[in-house]
């Protein structure tokens, strides 16, 4: 009878001490969340405040899928999703296994790798513009000393700027993915290596059948962290190249930002925001049943 | 519950809170009523006008240097000479309207105002703004010589609304071309007088001693709006006509586009991206013989701390026709307000901080010109900012930028057109059409 009530006066306390926490979720994200899911089925626009709201009912959502800037800027996004997450995790794999190996100098390699994860990402965009400037910039000026065709403007070239903005995205990120695979690798247990090298396994044996399994609940965080970071992208292309040159480096989270904060189309940018939560929802939905079936394996 | 349930339940539960989680974004009072004397003679040559001792004015305004701290320094200096006191309530540009609102249709608390030409009507149709013709026009509250006359026309009249004057102008800019004397006297061009001019010499010029052609402004960011806007009042040709109903004429529209192809092409590798300052640093550091861009941009041509290439520059109006120069007006509106208990002190301010004398203080430091016609014929403004001449002739036929609530999404739309022209995914009719879609979608017509 005393630890039943002990056990319920604990389970009391718990919620209480949830309650808070339970609190700013509810009125820092669903609130809002709830707000903007109404409001995306209001034709109101910012430049009309005086005026009702319209009722709109799913003419947001149709419009969204008739609308080709919202394709282009889909299309945009999965390439820049695919080639940014998938550089970032070889290399990011590549870079953590060739830390693993190292004896001396780990810790200093580790900070220095992790620098460009630390730089705000509207300042690394700054010191990316500076760097590939067609006129001025160090790799302009370096391509021209190796008489290779210098000048090029990476970022108002329609082919080149996409590829560019990945790049960019690849230099910053690619530290995150580092990072937890490195720490994937430091915890897979000795006994398994050295089993491995009384066995005469090869080092590339090791690293396929003994690390890339090991650390593939690691692999899955990545993904499924940076897919939803780069899906979102939105300061780097806005300070880099606002969408242009026309519209090939148009994403679908810079398209929610000017429709909402220069078209001032409240309505439809609440509705292109759904869209952008409810694809992100099914993508990571996606990622953690592979996780989780992954988990129930082991 | 079986535990396949919980499972899914708990899945959906977690890729819900992983993407909410990662997808969450994120004035005083016046003090009591006007006791001073209007009329006081200044107290010292080309001082303000009148004594206005205790009176307490609160202006609001943007923040942002060096406009703001010379306000401020201005604003000490009238306090000084008329006995009142000048605060300044300067807010971040993004909150400005907002906070000026709240103000106003509350029980006010602003003596001056900056009013952005995109929400003037929005005030003087509210009744926030008072008229001061009476004040422009009477003698006593200005120095000898004084008047509405004193102002460009033009620009003035951008502070007009429903036959009344509300506010005064200051800091004005418009598009120029700047050209590169040397170099054209070494090619033995002559100087560009029409823009038929300025893409043959651009073709001539391009690649020769590794320079450019001409840079101007390709990216979407309003600069290239402002110089196709320039393009089309050369020609006589607006956005919209006083109903906002469009008047865009498509034939000028895809002359404009053209001229525009064609400079895109003699200018430097990455147009496509470059704002105002991007060219400007490229002509600066000697990359372009010409340049289209704002008189603000341009201002870092002349500055031998920052360019390769001061002293050697010429600058003229932009005209499709020889001896009809055009440009875009840039400018921003003072404004007092209808609540104010001291419109007599703030007039006295207004008119004395938008004198030409005042304006050449800023104008050198910023690059922004006055709304005053004696402004532009100052010797020492002049030396600095060479632009001037060509300046003033282009405000004779500018039309201010477009202030319309829906201005900026046709906005976006025009450069994008411009943009794919450039690019060669439409032809200049294609562009100029695609481009009058839009804005009649947007603006109506």
């Amino acid at each position: 009878m005393a630890s039943r009530t002990r056990r319920r006066t604990g389970r009391g306390l718990g919620h209480a001490m949830l309650g808070p926490a339970l609190l700013l979720l509810l009125a820092l994200i669903i609130v809002p969340l709830v707000y903007s899911a109404g409001l995306s089925a209001y034709s109101w626009k910012l430049t009309d405040i005086d005026l009702p709201k319209q009722f709109a009912g799913l003419a947001n959502y149709t419009r969204l899928l008739g609308d080709p800037t919202v394709r282009t800027a889909v299309l945009n996004t999965i390439v820049y999703v695919v080639a940014a997450v998938g550089c970032e995790l070889v290399l990011g794999f590549v870079i953590a296994a060739a830390l693993f190996e190292m004896t001396k100098g780990r810790r200093l390699a580790n900070a220095l790798i992790l620098l460009p994860m630390i730089i705000a990402p509207v300042i690394t965009a700054l010191l990316w513009r500076y760097l590939l400037d067609p006129q001025f910039g160090l790799v302009a000026q370096v391509m021209g000393v190796f008489g290779a065709p210098s000048g090029i403007g990476w970022f108002g070239d329609q082919h080149l700027a996409l590829p560019a903005l990945i790049v960019v995205d690849i230099w910053q990120w690619t530290p995150f993915v580092i990072l937890i695979l490195h720490a994937g690798m430091l915890s897979i247990g000795q006994e398994q290596f050295e089993a491995a090298s009384m066995d005469g396994a090869s080092r590339l044996v090791v690293l396929r059948r003994i690390m890339l399994p090991a650390i593939v609940p690691q692999i899955m965080i990545v993904l499924l962290f940076r897919t939803m970071d780069t899906y979102r992208i939105f300061d780097t292309v806005f300070v880099l190249t606002k969408g242009g040159p026309g519209l090939a480096t148009e994403t679908i989270g810079l398209y929610t930002y000017r429709t909402g904060f220069s078209y001032f189309d409240m309505g439809y940018a609440m509705a292109l925001s759904i869209f952008i939560l409810v694809t992100v929802v099914l993508v990571s939905s996606v990622y953690i049943r592979l996780l989780r079936r992954r988990e129930v394996l082991r | 519950m079986s535990p396949r349930r919980h499972s899914s339940r708990h899945r959906l539960a977690l890729a819900l809170l992983a993407g909410l989680t990662l997808t969450a974004c994120g004035g005083g009072g016046g003090g009591g009523a006007t006791t001073g004397q209007p009329d006081a003679a200044p107290a010292t040559p080309g001082g303000p006008m009148g004594r206005f001792a205790g009176e307490e004015l609160v202006l609001s305004r943007w923040a942002g240097d060096p406009w703001t701290s010379g306000q401020k320094q201005a604003a000490a200096e009238w306090a000084k000479a008329t006995g009142g006191t000048l605060d300044i309530d300067a807010v971040p540009y993004e909150n400005l309207h907002d906070k000026q609102a709240l103000t106003l249709t509350g029980a006010g608390g602003y003596d001056l105002l900056y009013v952005h030409p995109s929400w003037f009507g929005e005030f003087a149709k509210a009744g926030h703004l008072a008229p001061i013709d009476g004040y422009l026009a009477d003698a006593k509250r200005n120095p000898s010589g004084f008047s509405a006359d004193s102002y460009l026309p033009n620009v003035l009249a951008q502070g007009k609304y429903d036959g009344k004057q509300y506010c005064l102008p200051d800091f004005v800019s418009t598009t120029l071309l700047a050209y590169r004397k040397d170099v054209f006297d070494k090619a033995g061009l002559p100087a560009p007088q029409t823009l038929d001019d300025v893409a043959a010499a651009a073709a001539k010029l391009n690649g020769q001693d590794g320079m450019a052609g001409i840079a101007l402004p390709g990216k979407r960011a309003g600069a290239v709006a402002d110089i196709m806007g320039s393009l089309l009042t050369a020609q006589d040709n607006w956005w919209y006509g006083p109903d906002q109903k469009t008047t865009l004429d498509k034939a000028k529209a895809a002359k404009a586009i053209d001229f525009y192809v064609k400079a895109a092409k003699a200018a430097p590798s990455g147009v496509l991206n470059f704002h105002t300052d991007e060219a400007a640093t490229a002509a600066a550091q000697g990359k372009a013989a010409m340049i289209i861009s704002t008189t603000p941009s341009l201002h870092a041509l002349e500055d031998p701390a920052k360019s390769a290439t001061a002293g050697k520059w010429g600058y003229a109006p932009l005209a499709f026709t020889a001896g009809r120069p055009a440009g875009e007006l840039i400018y921003w509106n003072w404004c007092v307000a209808a609540k104010s208990e001291h419109k007599d002190a703030a007039y006295s301010f207004l008119q004395w901080y938008t004198s030409g004398a005042q304006q050449a203080k800023v104008a050198i430091a910023a690059a922004t010109a006055g709304g005053t016609k004696d402004f532009y014929t100052n010797q020492d403004v002049q030396a600095k900012l060479p632009f001037l001449t060509a300046m003033n002739q282009a405000l004779t036929t500018s039309n201010p930028q477009p202030s319309l609530p829906t201005w900026p999404k046709a906005q976006d739309q025009i450069e994008l057109a411009v943009q794919e022209a450039i690019q060669g995914k439409l032809t200049p009719d294609q562009a100029a059409d695609a481009m009058f879609q839009a804005v009649q979608t947007t603006l109506g017509g």
